[in-house]
């Protein structure tokens, strides 16, 4: 079948398609087709929640560490919250505006592969830096939330905080480790490798 | 955009959405799904088509990057969001020459063999849009289109021969 052959046969199939093909208005009509609004994305809605609760936890925490700022050392923990908290807000609000962006249903097909696997390139850059802070996030949190909810003051044992922290640090760095390898890494190589291929077929 | 308008655009341009999701999905049940999400892609964003394009091309841009989002997430398509029993666009008779069945048929397996950017370059193609028009939707080069249609004719020309050769001796 050469390309002729090919586009004559088309041809009859879309004549054919035309004389045969119908579309089920009432279906359309009782459908709950004209209920739907233009909608945000999923990704966009999960980070304007991660925002939230981000900024949430953060001041909560900080307002926490305050209220123990007579202990220096509380202090600076709530200070490093702070800072991390700014810039987990930050890459946030880098996220939401990169999601923005994309404009779903107007680009050309290539640019908006490219546009989707860019982000979603930038987005996984920015989740690595958010993972790799975590344990330092968690391990300040210890000492504020153990003298607020129990009293306890982890400074004055430092055996129980090392052990606390320590336990903590590992098991959040294993997590983190484990998360990279199998959840960003794979990902991040398939937006590379979509980039790479969108690319080649844009110049080739 | 008013129903009534939004049905007779659908009703005028059924074939290019009933083309697109029998490229992208061979199971009748991802292309009932992929035909709903078309339909309601169209319904929320048809108030912000210009006229800058036909048409024609607007939904074709429309159906094709719906298409490609669902090819990509076709496990996560889970979730109806619009709940419409059975395909709204069904073909009212189903008799067809069986030579042209054949000849349908074979074309849309070696469609099936192209990637998805070459199955849409291939389909707008097939449907004689201009260079321009193609280029314009796929966001590449004119010149671009015309080496990749070329090289899509090359490899047609290869996987019939082919073919060709392997039932002639497989007859002999």
């Amino acid at each position: 079948m050469e390309m002729d052959d090919m586009k004559y046969t088309w041809e009859q199939y879309d004549q054919h398609l035309s004389q045969r093909l119908q579309v089920d208005e009432e279906k359309i009509r009782n459908s709950n087709l004209f209920e739907t609004q233009e909608q945000m994305e999923y990704p966009l809605v999960s980070e304007k929640v991660d925002l939230c609760g981000n900024i949430l936890v953060t001041t909560i925490l900080l307002a926490l560490a305050l209220r123990l700022a007579d202990d220096l050392r509380y202090l600076a923990l709530g200070l490093i919250i702070a800072a991390i908290g700014v810039i987990y807000a930050t890459l946030s609000l880098k996220k939401i505006k990169l999601l923005k962006r994309i404009n779903y249903f107007h680009s050309p097909i290539v640019k908006l592969q490219l546009e989707l696997a860019s982000t979603k390139r930038s987005i996984l850059r920015m989740r690595k830096l958010e993972m790799a802070l975590f344990p330092l996030y968690l391990t300040s949190l210890i000492p504020i939330t153990a003298a607020t909810f129990r009293g306890a003051d982890l400074f004055q044992d430092t055996t129980i905080f090392i052990a606390q922290a320590a336990g903590a640090l590992i098991l959040a760095s294993l997590g983190v480790f484990l998360i990279y390898k199998y959840l960003y890494d794979k990902r991040f190589k398939k937006a590379e490798e979509m980039i790479s291929r969108l690319k080649e077929f844009e110049q080739e | 955009m008013d129903k009534e308008r939004f049905i007779s655009t659908i009703k005028d341009n059924q074939r290019i959405i009933h083309k697109v999701c029998n490229t992208y999905c061979r199971n009748q049940e991802h292309r009932k799904d992929l035909e709903q999400e078309i339909l309601e892609q169209l319904w929320k964003s048809m108030h912000r088509f210009d006229g800058r394009v036909k048409v024609s091309t607007w939904i074709y841009q429309v159906a094709l990057n719906t298409a490609f989002l669902f090819y990509r997430n076709e496990s996560k398509h889970q979730q109806k969001k619009v709940s419409i029993d059975d395909s709204v666009i069904t073909i009212a008779d189903k008799t067809i020459d069986p030579e042209l069945e054949r000849r349908v048929a074979k074309l849309y397996r070696f469609i099936d063999t192209l990637d998805e950017l070459d199955k849409a370059l291939m389909l707008l193609y097939l449907d004689s849009c201009k260079h321009k028009d193609i280029a314009g939707i796929l966001g590449i080069s004119e010149t671009n289109v015309a080496t990749k249609i070329s090289r899509i004719k090359a490899k047609m020309k290869k996987e019939f021969s082919h073919k060709q050769t392997i039932s002639h001796y497989g007859n002999g």
